[in-house]
């Protein structure tokens, strides 16, 4: 197991140094002068040069790559261009939204999915079966946008259990703030509790088949036994994988979904600084995004490697 | 049993698909308004004989944009898809058939844009380069390649110890001819898999960065574009949602039910 977590340890952090360097160099070797979008008409040579030295564009660019690496630790990106305030605060403001967002989803998707998958696959063919594969199928091919306009709709405006645009923030009211992230994080978990639902009737069916299952019946274990004792560990993995991917997913179709719901989150700061060009902000974000994509894909080998432990050679 | 059951949902699949081609393409044989031409009487007027599906807040009206918004989306779907198939496949190629320094340089470049959301990849590609339709399909077409060159890779890494790979390499055949045409017919259900699925995503995709802002622009109609104009009226003119919402609705589903295959032989590897 030490060994294992040695070699995706060290291959987690030759992936992010490559991922910084790329995100780092494709918006350091664009055209234009960062100076001179900042300063737009009242630009004068002394001035422009002034500007350069205080946003460190005259060091070379190995130096300044490795001072913005360093900044990834301390959260320290310099400064907006657009805002003039510290990108670290701007984004460490956001952080909670989205955190607090993709866990109440990923939350969903799993209080759903697991009872849900299990169901089925237990009662396969049944109409509760039949009516759950249908149903998956539409879920699955919604995008979470269309599907918070109509919970917008449906629960905003026809029922009015919540008011569309309403924000509150966690700062002023936490309660507020968690029950109207409901519905975000709804639009969210829906497509993907399709998914995994059926994954993990698949799964279970697939490995209900082995010959192992089969000798675990034979000798006497009942079906729930069987199923919560041999098949479930077996079973679950593909789902598990799957859980990460949508942890990664859900942070793509989270900038839709702040748009849908007006939550001022990450994905709004993103598309505010791309709009503005505002380079520090969207390479931050995109860095930020990018390290929690990779070590959910390696706390997705972890728990591989704790259920399953062939995987540990 | 379950054959059965795969082949009705493709027919179904087929025939919404069929009917939202039909829908988008018919608006360049009959259109009963220009989708650009605002006629402020009309503002928010509901579905009635003259305007189907209503007007929107600058009395546009919202049949004519639906399809022009829906054969937009659908264009700028099969472009990304080809240039990212493409491009996938060349990659896939180079990894999987010729392996060694390539192939582990290029697979450690494709773990760093997996790293990368693709709908964030192609908003940094747009933020990059600047709006416009024809960024839109290089960004999504770009977006595409990572995942469909890691799953070609694994066919043609399969492929290249094939009996019949190695014949055609002893009858002197060239790397293009055998990659071409041994190997790419010997691959192509997960070739056609790959194609579908890809083009499930860039529709959804290009709905999602219409829907955003920086897809499509106005004044020019877009499925998503329309729903988030749509959605400040979804008090007053819950129509204007509904209609150009079904109209995506039916195509993703459609299009869902047709990849639907693919997705099953691929999402448990």
């Amino acid at each position: 197991m030490g060994k294992y977590l040695v070699k995706k340890a060290l291959i987690l952090v030759f992936t992010l140094l490559v991922t910084s360097f790329v995100v780092f160099a494709i918006f350091a070797i664009l055209p234009g002068d960062p100076a001179v979008h900042k300063l737009g008409t009242q630009a004068t040579p002394e001035r422009l040069e002034l500007m350069r030295e205080e946003m460190g564009l005259n060091e070379p660019f190995v130096l300044r790559y490795v001072k913005w690496l360093g900044s990834i630790f301390t959260l320290e990106f310099g400064r907006s261009y657009s805002y003039s305030c510290s990108v670290g605060s701007l984004i460490v403001s956001k952080i909670p939204i989205n955190l607090t967002l993709s866990v109440m989803a990923l939350l969903i998707v799993c209080a759903v999915s697991v009872p849900m998958g299990i169901y089925t696959a237990k009662h396969v063919g049944g109409k509760a079966d039949k009516l759950v594969m249908a149903l998956n199928q539409f879920f699955m091919s919604l995008p979470p946008f269309l599907l918070g306009l109509a919970l917008t709709y449906l629960f905003g405006i026809v029922f009015r259990l919540f008011t569309p645009g309403g924000y509150v923030d966690y700062t002023s009211n936490l309660f507020g703030f968690i029950s109207y992230l409901f519905f975000p994080a709804l639009a969210l978990a829906i497509p993907k509790c399709a998914m995994c639902i059926r994954l993990l009737k698949t799964g279970i069916l697939e490995e209900a088949q082995k010959d192992y299952a089969r000798t675990a019946y034979s000798r006497g274990n009942s079906t729930t036994q069987m199923l919560y004792k041999h098949i479930l560990k077996n079973a679950v993995m593909p789902t598990i994988t799957f859980v990460g991917m949508v942890v990664a997913d859900m942070i793509a179709s989270g900038i839709i979904i702040e748009q849908v719901f007006g939550i001022p989150g990450l994905g709004r700061s993103l598309l505010s600084a791309i709009s503005t060009r505002d380079y520090p902000v969207v390479t931050a974000i995109v860095m930020l995004i990018a390290i929690l994509i990779v070590s959910v894909g390696f706390v997705t080998d972890i728990i591989h490697a704790m259920i399953d432990p062939r995987i540990r050679r | 049993m379950k054959r059965k059951n795969l082949n009705t949902n493709f027919i179904l699949g087929c025939v919404l698909l069929g009917s939202i081609v039909f829908f988008a393409l018919s608006g360049l044989v009959f259109m009963p308004y220009d989708p650009e031409a605002m006629d402020v009487t009309a503002k928010l007027a509901a579905p009635s004989f003259t305007h189907p599906f209503g007007c929107d807040n600058f009395g546009r009206d919202i049949f004519s944009r639906t399809q022009s918004g829906a054969l937009i989306t659908l264009c700028i779907g099969t472009a990304s898809v080809v240039i990212g198939t493409i491009g996938g496949t060349i990659l896939g190629a180079l990894m999987g058939y010729y392996g060694g320094v390539t192939d582990g340089i290029l697979m450690r470049i494709l773990d760093v844009l997996f790293a990368i959301p693709s709908v964030l990849l192609a908003l940094i590609f747009i933020s990059l380069f600047g709006n416009g339709n024809l960024n839109v399909i290089l960004a999504l077409g770009i977006a595409i390649i990572p995942s469909f060159a890691k799953m070609m890779r694994q066919e043609f890494l399969k492929e290249r110890e094939m009996g019949y790979v190695q014949t055609a390499k002893m009858l002197g055949a060239g790397d293009l001819r055998i990659l071409l045409v041994h190997i790419l017919p010997n691959v192509m259900p997960t070739f056609l898999n790959c194609i579908l699925i890809s083009f499930n995503n860039t529709v959804l995709a290009e709905a999602g960065m219409s829907y955003l802002g920086i897809g499509v622009q106005p004044p020019q109609a877009s499925l998503g574009r329309m729903l988030s104009e749509a959605q400040g009226y979804l008090r007053s003119a819950p129509f204007y949602t509904i209609f150009p919402g079904l109209i995506m609705i039916i195509m993703l589903f459609g299009i869902s039910l047709i990849s639907e295959k693919g997705r099953k032989q691929n999402a448990l590897r």
